[in-house]
């Protein structure tokens, strides 16, 4: 069964060669068969992917040790959901996972698509199989995962694995990749969408309308993916925060910044035809930093604690990168005419120049992010010195733009196409405008000094109360014309225009996010090391540490400390920080104590033992408002499945520019 | 190198296995192979007594990240994550001792490349690598500037005055045209 997987993957990669050849031949010379030939070899690669992963899989579950990959990433006591999830916790598995993902995409765009746009299918389909090419020439011949352990030409079997890296093994971290990898892998299909309709020269924004929901979809996915990192981060890695700035931190982050970029212009070129030079290149920009992401993680190039992941595979993602990125812009600018706006700016002050800034402000988030994390490589390079950059490089760049973006977050959905009345906008802003101005007044007064804190928790407030104003004038509307009660007639206002409303949800969830965003400014921590009956107080919580044990079990070692908690003197339970080391894989990881509240969490950490090894090194942090940031995310990956639900009332996105009528138009002819 | 000690005054050892640790085929293997288990105990406890400068405290992270760790990782000391690495598990816990002592973050950092020369050295980023995402967005601001004024679409009538009708016929209208035309607005 060794040989089937290898076999499978080496038959996937000529079919896909196949499928790209006879897609773009076969529409060329005009062979309908070839074209058919081509879409039934993309099912093809699907099977014999799907096969191999199987195999890879099922080589896993069993321990099968003969296998390199399951030695090096599996082992006997692991509990059975890691064990699958070994299947992209090493290099070569989760390349192969890529590909699989691949497949599985190009298979449903294909048959989904296989009485719909025949004009141009053919180039999608090359598209998708020239990236499934590359991903599986790396499977077959730089990561294989199917290579065995061998001594004197006979293949042999060790008795255990070493197992999947500890900090691994959690829930989050379990689904995590693969949906990261949903999202790095879905933005191929709008990418190949966009491609091929520059190749045939497609008028109008179809390839906008049939990707819309895979573009939203993957966004989905992406989303939700950073989300459960964060989490991971913050439950797992024992440092108290959710976000590092690491490098591979970074890489997930870069394609969903242009990602939203990309959400948000398509309206531009659907409602006004305007911008079409402009999604092609920012969806080939979230392609390619899809690509870059995948190398940021497998090539080592820059520092990360994802470190686990390191090898020399990048020139082969650099090397596809430079033939794309040439390939894409040579087709842009040889294609131009075809992408010419279709109308005009009629006002500054209007929906169409709060995308232009909504563009601006992620772009430029995203091209700082990238310059950090390729900075310290370009610089070594270039002069020789060695430069770090750390999350306080990135915090000074990154809050004032994310400030910005929270306040076109409120005000750019309630500009008005084409131009914007000052009534209008007084209308919709004096009353959240005045209430942040209240709030950042009160908590002037309360004590608060901090400049950046004061400012967010302020457009905090005006954003939501803008969202929430247009759900109750919408749904005021409905329920007066209907005769039933506001929070129905919100619900049947939502159902009417799903993108709208749905999209105004998002919103929220950035709001509370940034909430929790806001909390850091506030973080309180204490380091003390203590011994039985020893007190330790961080805020108004105080700790004392009641029982100090210590065990072993045949997967690890620990140490955990038990923390009684009060505040204020009211008794609030006890919190028992665990710190392991694993035994087969010789690492160390920290359960954490957790307190969550709305309003604060306690959070505890074992740092270790004392030099004397008689008491415990105790991190105690207060993280106000923390838990927004996971309320925030929920409420957002809701928001965008409710604009992927079909809206009650179809949205006509018709060209909706007046002409104006000039003086010489006015005069009449006698 | 500090060393566990198993019996240590203060600790409790735990009676049996915490809940839910995993048992089985494995547990039992081990139970006949002492010299292993006397082994991995060791370097589990050696591990254990270091984790001080694992999980090092955010001071000690800043620090560590203006070091370039010497093991032979690409990594700053903060940010390698080697087990028992022999240069950046000392390395951070020779940074607490001496914050503990009350020096300054330039004090600890000029110590380290006193002892182990330049190369040790981690820079903060130079004024490029912070001008340029500034640049970037100016650059941004350019291009929005260029799309206004290339898509921006000439003046309406309505924005260059009064209109004036030819037709002194269609005058009775006058009032009704500029009626319609406050609500359009």
């Amino acid at each position: 069964m060794e040989n089937l997987g290898s076999l499978a993957i080496l038959l996937a990669f000529c079919a896909a060669i196949y499928a790209a050849a006879a897609s773009v031949v076969g529409k060329i010379k005009h062979k309908p068969f070839l074209v058919v030939s081509g879409e039934r070899a993309i099912y093809s690669i699907w099977v014999l992917i799907t096969l191999a992963s199987g195999i890879l899989v099922y080589a896993i579950m069993t321990g099968d040790f003969r296998y390199a990959y399951v030695a090096e990433h599996s082992n006997r006591t692991m509990p059975l959901l890691y064990k699958f999830t070994a299947w992209w916790g090493g290099q070569e598995g989760s390349l192969l996972l890529w590909s699989w993902l691949l497949s599985t995409y190009a298979a449903v765009v294909t048959f989904t698509n296989r009485r719909k746009h025949r004009d141009f299918m053919p180039y999608v389909i090359a598209v998708l199989a020239t990236v499934q090419t590359f991903f599986l020439l790396l499977n077959n011949f730089i990561a294989n995962a199917f290579q065995m352990l061998a001594q004197d030409k006979l293949i042999v079997a060790v008795p255990d694995g070493n197992g999947l890296s500890p900090l691994l093994q959690y829930p989050a971290m379990a689904i995590h990749p693969p949906m990261l990898y949903l999202g790095y892998v879905g933005f191929t299909v709008p990418f190949a969408f966009a491609i091929a309709s520059l190749i045939t020269r497609q008028p109008g924004e179809g390839w906008i309308h049939t990707t819309r929901r895979w573009t939203l979809v993957t966004w989905l996915f992406q989303s939700t993916g950073i989300m459960l990192g964060m989490a991971w981060a913050y439950h797992v890695l024992g440092w108290g925060g959710y976000w590092g700035w690491d490098p591979v931190e970074n890489a997930s982050v870069l394609p969903w910044l242009s990602g939203t970029a990309f959400l948000h212009s398509v309206m531009m070129q659907e409602k006004k035809g305007m911008m079409k030079v402009w999604n092609i290149v920012l969806i080939s920009t979230t392609f390619f930093l899809c690509i870059l992401g995948t190398f940021l993680t497998r090539s080592g190039v820059v520092q990360s604690v994802h470190a686990f992941a390191r090898s020399d595979i990048g020139k082969y993602f650099v090397s596809f990168m430079a033939l794309g990125i040439a390939a894409t812009v040579f087709l842009i600018l040889d294609r131009l005419d075809y992408l010419k706006s279709e109308s005009q700016l009629e006002s500054v002050v209007s929906r169409e120049s709060s995308f232009l800034f909504n563009n601006l402000i992620l772009l430029a988030s995203c091209f700082a992010v990238l310059w950090g994390t390729l900075f310290p490589v370009i610089s070594e390079a270039v002069t020789g010195d060695k430069i770090s950059l750390d999350s306080d490089w990135y915090n000074r760049l990154m809050v004032p733009i994310g400030l910005f973006l929270l306040f076109l977050t409120g005000v750019g959905p309630l500009f008005a196409w084409r131009k914007t009345s000052v009534d209008s906008l007084r209308r919709n802003f004096q009353y959240p405008g005045l209430a942040a101005v209240v709030l950042v007044v009160a908590l002037l007064a309360a004590g608060v000094r901090n400049f950046y804190g004061l400012i967010s928790f302020g457009f905090c407030l005006f954003v939501a109360l803008t969202v929430l104003s247009e759900f109750y004038k919408g749904g005021k509307s409905i329920a007066a014309k209907n005769n039933m009660n506001l929070l129905r007639a919100m619900v049947e206002l939502t159902h009417r225009n799903t993108r709208r409303y749905g999209g105004y949800l998002v919103h929220m969830g950035i709001v509370l996010m940034f909430i929790g965003f806001t909390g850091h400014a506030f973080n309180q921590n204490e380091v003390k090391e203590l011994n039985n009956g020893d007190t330790l107080q961080v805020g108004h919580y105080q700790l004392r540490m009641v029982n100090l044990q210590e065990g072993e079990n045949p997967v690890y070692a620990w140490h955990r400390a038990t923390m009684q908690v009060s505040k204020d003197g009211k008794d609030l339970g006890f919190l028992e920080p665990e710190k392991r080391f694993y035994l087969a894989s010789k690492e160390g990881t920290s359960e954490v104590g957790i307190r969550q509240r709305p309003n604060e969490d306690l959070y505890l950490n074992f740092a270790g033992m004392s030099d004397d090894n008689k008491r415990a090194i105790i991190q105690a942090y207060v993280f106000p408002l923390v838990s927004w940031i996971w309320v925030g995310g929920l409420v957002l990956i809701g928001g965008t499945f409710i604009c992927l639900v079909p809206s009650k009332i179809k949205m006509q996105y018709a060209r909706t520019e007046v002409v104006g009528i000039t003086k010489k138009h006015a005069t009449l002819q006698k | 190198m500090q060393r566990f000690r198993s019996s240590g005054a203060g600790f409790q050892p735990a009676a049996g296995l915490p809940t839910g640790a995993p048992r089985g085929s494995a547990a039992a293997a081990w139970k006949g192979c002492p010299t292993r288990l006397l082994v991995l105990l060791l370097a589990a406890a050696a591990a254990l007594a270091q984790t001080v400068s694992e999980k090092p405290s955010n001071d000690v992270r800043r620090v560590g990240q203006r070091l370039q760790c010497q093991c032979g990782c690409k990594d700053s000391v903060s940010t390698c994550n080697m087990l028992e690495c022999s240069f950046s598990k000392p390395a951070k816990e020779r940074i607490a001792r001496m914050q503990a002592a009350g020096y300054s973050d330039g004090q600890i950092v000029d110590a380290f490349i006193r002892d182990y020369g330049q190369k040790i050295y981690l820079a903060p980023p130079s004024a490029f690598g912070w001008v340029v995402p500034y640049v970037g967005l100016a650059l941004g601001l350019l291009v929005i500037y260029a799309f206004v004024k290339k898509y921006r679409k000439p003046k309406v009538m309505t924005e260059l005055g009064p209109m004036e009708i030819d037709d002194p016929a269609l005058e009775k209208y006058k009032e009704q045209i500029e009626e319609d035309l406050k609500k359009i607005e």
